[in-house]
């Protein structure tokens, strides 16, 4: 037994003196073998940038839509005919004077045009506390003898304002009017000429509706009123990549029979979405892409075999296949210039050029690119234009791999589609 | 500038907590690490290379996708080993039905002096030596890894294997027979040294 235990103390010795530093090489595909079944990284700083980006594009939109719209060139439009409508009815309805006479008269002048009045009657449905005290005081008003412009005029700015805020011009002045008369006068000798008052409340309404646009007649390209204003971007591209790849003499390995993906394959197509800011032709932007490398190659082994073609003979080296095929989501910070050239007032040239800072979503890899496109812009309206060309950027510098002694220089290229919103 | 590259770690806790965090840049350098002695340790408990692989890839997917289990990350070189081991032990439970084993070498009553045996297996390279072992039947060269080179007790060895100690002990001392009968077939005998 002791012999045994000594035998066995021996044989350990002697194994771990020779298996203590033992170490081999494993085989160069196992990594990504392993990549490949592992569990993908928890990316809740992909899902906060996309929402992020997703928030910053849609307020952009919402901005650009609604708060462009409402301090365009209707706005101005309703203001100056505002201002105008005043002025001719303050200057009409001061020195014509009617008086009303009785009762009888006004009531059914009243009901008349309550009727006349096309109020949608959704409006009423949301009246607020304001404008139950309103109705209130129309019917004191009514029973008091108020004149019937006076009682109108309150009643339907009331609606109006409730609506939407698109208050027709003629009811503030008749209502304004009416506040002067009903101030310093009592309500039985108020006078005003309803007549004249009617017909151009009723002509200027026509014109006036909410929601009807006035048709645009100026070309919607040039006749943009601050060209320096901040405009919106935004971008998406389909890109193909491509690399260039060095393989280094002094790796001490031999590789061989390298295989990239088709010119035209889909294998190493990505996708590009940006969106940002531009003034006076320099855009600032933010990029989201996907990156992707692929190709194979064959680690030669120290086997010669020499293979009978019919009358000739060929040495093959066999060798381990090695697959790399490298995904990265790239955010991205950029800056470029734009520049527009031609004549037609719809369709003009441009051509931009610029640089740009991408760091891996997953990883902390880096990448800079230097980017070109050139291509047609088209105007939609006045507010937005569309872009569509190919787009090119490339790698200036070499990168190395991680499992692997080549050299990258990264390039892509492919189409981009975008779209500029540009605020009144 | 480097692409797909990794930024440096300055101990191994911050290199494991960067791999609980699914750093893919950090896997590569977790990977790098242990690669190739991990590899050494496949291949003893491994029959062919192509198994040694087949255990190491399956080892790492192992390793990282539970890397979260780790919660002493100074400890990581032992826990790593240890699943590589335990890897080799389940590969061969499920794919080893029955073995047949050389009962003619079994009971052959061993003539050399232990000390004999310690320089006949310094004559030999290691890959001789590696060469001898993976010869060895699954059981028996699993049990010969973890007692004589990796240190564990035949208790540890039991539980891991899920085998009795009497098991473990009787196929210990068949399998080292084995090994040293085989030594001696290959012709390295104490007289030669």
């Amino acid at each position: 037994m002791k012999s045994e235990e000594k035998l066995n103390e021996a044989l350990r010795a002697a194994l771990k003196r020779k298996f203590d530093d033992f170490e081999e090489t494993p085989n160069p595909a196992s990594f990504n073998i392993i990549r490949a079944h592992i569990k993908q990284p928890r990316n809740y700083k992909f899902l906060f940038l996309s929402l992020l980006l997703i928030g910053l594009v849609g307020t952009g939109l919402f901005f650009n839509q609604y708060l462009g719209e409402n301090a365009g060139p209707q706005v101005a439009g309703r203001k100056d005919h505002i201002s105008l409508t005043k002025s001719e009815l303050k200057a009409r309805v001061a020195p014509e004077v009617v008086t009303l006479k009785n009762e009888e008269k006004t009531k059914p002048e009243i009901s008349r045009r309550d009727a006349d009045l096309n109020i949608p009657r959704q409006t009423f449905k949301n009246r607020n506390k304001h404008q139950d005290v309103q109705s209130k005081l129309l019917a004191q008003a009514i029973e008091s003898n108020l004149p019937a412009q006076v009682l109108r005029s309150n009643r339907k700015e009331n609606l109006f304002q409730e609506a939407d805020h698109n208050l027709s011009p003629q009811i503030l002045i008749a209502e304004n009017n009416a506040e002067e008369i009903r101030q310093p006068a009592p309500a039985t000798t108020l006078a005003i000429q309803v007549s004249k008052l009617e017909s151009e409340q009723m002509k200027s309404t026509a014109m006036n509706l909410p929601g009807v646009a006035v048709p645009e007649k100026d070309s919607p390209y040039y006749k943009q009123k601050n060209p320096s204003k901040v405009s919106w971007l935004v971008n998406a591209a389909v890109l193909k990549s491509y690399q260039i790849l060095t393989v280094p003499k002094s790796s001490g390995q031999d590789f061989q029979n390298f295989k990239f993906p088709s010119v035209f394959s889909l294998e190493s197509v990505g996708y590009k979405f940006s969106v940002g800011l531009e003034k006076k032709g320099f855009q600032a932007l933010l990029h989201y892409s996907t990156f992707r490398l692929k190709f194979s190659y064959e680690i030669a082994g120290n086997e010669y075999i020499v293979q009978n073609e019919g009358q000739s003979y060929t040495i093959v080296r066999p060798g381990t296949v090695v697959t790399e095929n490298n995904k990265m989501d790239l955010l991205g910070i950029g800056l470029s210039k734009q520049v527009l050239w031609g004549n037609s007032p719809f369709r003009k040239y441009y051509a931009s050029a610029g640089l740009e800072y991408s760091r891996a979503i997953q990883s902390k890899s880096h990448i800079g690119w230097i980017n070109a496109s050139i291509g047609r812009q088209f105007a939609v309206n006045r507010n937005v234009l569309i872009h569509v060309g190919p787009y090119a950027e490339f790698s200036p510098l070499k990168m190395s791999g991680a499992n692997n002694p080549f050299l990258y220089q990264p390039y892509r290229v492919g189409i981009s589609l975008g779209m500029k919103l540009i605020r009144p | 500038m480097k692409f797909f590259t990794s930024n440096k770690y300055k101990s191994l806790t911050q290199l494991v907590g960067a791999c609980q965090k699914r750093d893919q840049a950090a896997q590569t350098v977790f990977y790098d690490r242990y690669k190739n002695k991990m590899t050494g340790i496949c291949l003893r408990y491994a029959k062919t290379r192509a198994e040694a692989d087949d255990i190491f890839q399956e080892a790492f997917i192992r390793i990282f996708n539970h890397i979260d289990d780790l919660k002493e990350p100074e400890a990581a070189d032992s826990w790593v080993k240890t699943i590589v081991i335990r890897t080799a032990i389940n590969y061969y439970h499920r794919t080893t039905k029955s073995e047949t084993l050389h009962s003619s070498l079994d009971n052959t009553e061993m003539q050399l002096d232990s000390g004999d045996y310690e320089k006949l297996m310094d004559q030999l390279n290691v890959e001789d030596l590696l060469g001898l072992i993976n010869e060895l039947p699954d059981k028996y060269r699993t049990v010969i890894n973890m007692h004589l080179i990796d240190g564990y007790t035949h208790v540890e060895i039991g539980e891991m294997m899920s085998l009795s100690d009497a098991t473990v002990r009787s196929q210990f001392m068949r399998g080292r027979n084995m090994l040293l009968k085989k030594l001696e077939l290959k012709g390295i005998v104490h007289h030669e040294i």
